[in-house]
């Protein structure tokens, strides 16, 4: 699922935290940060100004109901998307 | 007087001039009010992930004094709470900092692990080229700076130490530079090695303070340097076995089969280890030459010759030509103080390396008989035999038998 404009990565972060299983981040040169790893959310931080990159990335969850905890930093059309496949 | 924030503000101009580096102050909510560092979202993010902000807010109930954090990944952080006049605190941050000690290579060999492309490997060293260096001792004085302009008294280094967090004692170690005992213990470390190797005896465990660990003197590649540190003691320990009568050529290609190994190294972990194994095959090599003690040089350089070639189809005009006598001079000093002909030892040696070829390799016995240039099947059969008292098929049943028994019980 595609990222939001993100206002506030901490709080990004935070939701990334709380959810129960891995939560990766893939962006569009190929890269695959598992959020929950220290290194990963270091790399993640130094491109959260680059808005395009983190729009071209995508965020995916290792449990489905982790994206109930992201909802509010993921594209809405994703998410009516996901919800209807449901 | 100026009020405190007054002079943490003029604190904050002053340290990111002289050093660039930030203050950050944050409310009791871990709310951020200002930050003069740069990439400050970045860094924020550093905070955060690497546990340093919660460690700093955890102490808020502890008397003002500062503490050094030394976060994940390597980034340390000042932090210290401020009591304000309206009876509400201030959480002080100066930071982030890189300790001495080529903390970016630390990042960097992070980075080749985790595969990461190109572009985000460019962001990422981007927004930590900024991150300034400090010695550990500097970070003490900046956190001595941060509690005189917060209180207007003065923290002693001791009480400051004493109240650093658990994790001082690996920031001081980070912060460490090489100094000259670390080469100098490295060197007598070497030296004992290398007279016990000169001697053929094994040193015994722990008769050095030292317990030769591999260094990285922090003068960049850390690999690299290891991997020269391993070569070139590698070489002194060619030199050494030559001194005590090791043949050159035996020494010499021993060398190049080690230097082989270690330019093969890829971690850290396994150096150590080969060290450990070169030494023992050096040591090896010179307690057989002192068994063969009594044998002249001729006989010594002949049977290492042999015993490196075994796999190659040898013959006696070229085992003489290799250690410079005639063929016929040769084979009757060899038999003269060996007891044996050269021919029965060429076998001998085949023979010992045929067994463990049965027993390592799923090899057929014929292809281990070609490999080992005994010609046919037969004369290889014969000459087994003849030596072992079974077949070669036999000793492999056998053997491998035991083996399996040996493996289940």
């Amino acid at each position: 699922m595609r990222l939001r404009r993100l206002e506030n990565y901490l709080d990004f972060m935070e939701a990334v935290q709380s959810c129960e299983s891995d939560v990766y981040f893939n962006s569009c040169e190929g890269d695959h940060l598992n959020l929950k790893s220290v290194l990963s959310q270091f790399l993640f931080a130094s491109i959260c100004s680059d808005h395009d990159f983190l729009e071209q990335g995508s965020v995916e969850c290792k449990k489905s109901e982790d994206y109930g905890r992201l909802r509010d930093f993921l594209c809405e059309k994703d998410i009516e998307m996901c919800d209807g496949a449901d | 007087m100026q009020d405190v924030e007054n002079r943490l503000l003029i604190l904050a101009g002053q340290i990111y001039a002289a050093c660039r580096l930030g203050a950050w102050c944050f409310d009791e909510e871990k709310h951020l009010f200002i930050s003069t560092a740069p990439h400050r979202e970045e860094y924020h993010m550093f905070l955060q992930s690497g546990g340093c902000l919660q460690m700093a807010i955890d102490r808020k109930d502890e008397p003002g004094i500062p503490y050094i954090m030394n976060g994940k990944l390597g980034l340390a952080w000042i932090a210290e709470w401020v009591h304000l006049q309206s009876g509400s605190r201030l959480l002080v941050v100066l930071g982030p900092v890189y300790l001495k000690n080529t903390p970016i290579d630390y990042s960097l060999q992070r980075l080749d692990m985790q595969g990461i492309s190109q572009f985000l490997r460019r962001q990422y060293l981007n927004v930590l080229g900024d991150v300034p260096v400090l010695s550990f001792d500097m970070l003490r004085q900046y956190a001595c700076i941060l509690h005189y302009t917060c209180y207007q008294e003065n923290v002693s280094p001791i009480s400051l130490q004493a109240d650093a967090l658990e994790s001082e004692r690996e920031i001081r170690e980070a912060d460490r530079m090489p100094d000259q005992n670390d080469y100098q213990r490295m060197a007598a470390y070497e030296d004992m090695l290398l007279y016990h190797l000169a001697k053929g005896t094994k040193p015994e465990k722990g008769s050095n303070n030292y317990k030769g660990e591999l260094q990285d003197f922090g003068l960049g590649d850390s690999l690299r340097q290891i991997k020269n540190n391993l070569i070139i003691f590698t070489g002194l320990c060619a030199q050494t076995v030559v001194k005590s009568g090791v043949p050159l050529y035996t020494a010499k290609m021993m060398e190049n089969e080690w230097v082989y190994r270690i330019e093969n190294l890829h971690g850290f972990s396994a150096a150590g280890k080969l060290r450990e194994e070169m030494y023992d095959a050096f040591l090896d090599q010179v307690c057989r030459q002192r068994d063969d003690a009594g044998q002249s040089w001729a006989v010594c350089e002949c049977r290492n010759y042999i015993q490196m070639n075994y796999m190659k189809e040898l013959t006696l005009e070229e085992i003489a030509q290799h250690c410079g006598y005639t063929e016929y001079y040769l084979s009757r000093k060899f038999a003269k103080e060996t007891g044996s002909k050269l021919n029965e030892y060429i076998h001998q040696v085949r023979i010992d390396a045929a067994k463990i070829m049965l027993l390592t390799t799923s090899k057929e016995v014929q292809e281990i008989s070609e490999d080992l240039h005994f010609g046919n099947r037969n004369h290889f059969d014969r000459v087994f035999r003849k030596r072992v008292g079974i077949s070669p098929a036999r000793f492999r049943e056998q053997r491998g038998k035991m083996e399996n028994i040996g493996e289940e019980t």
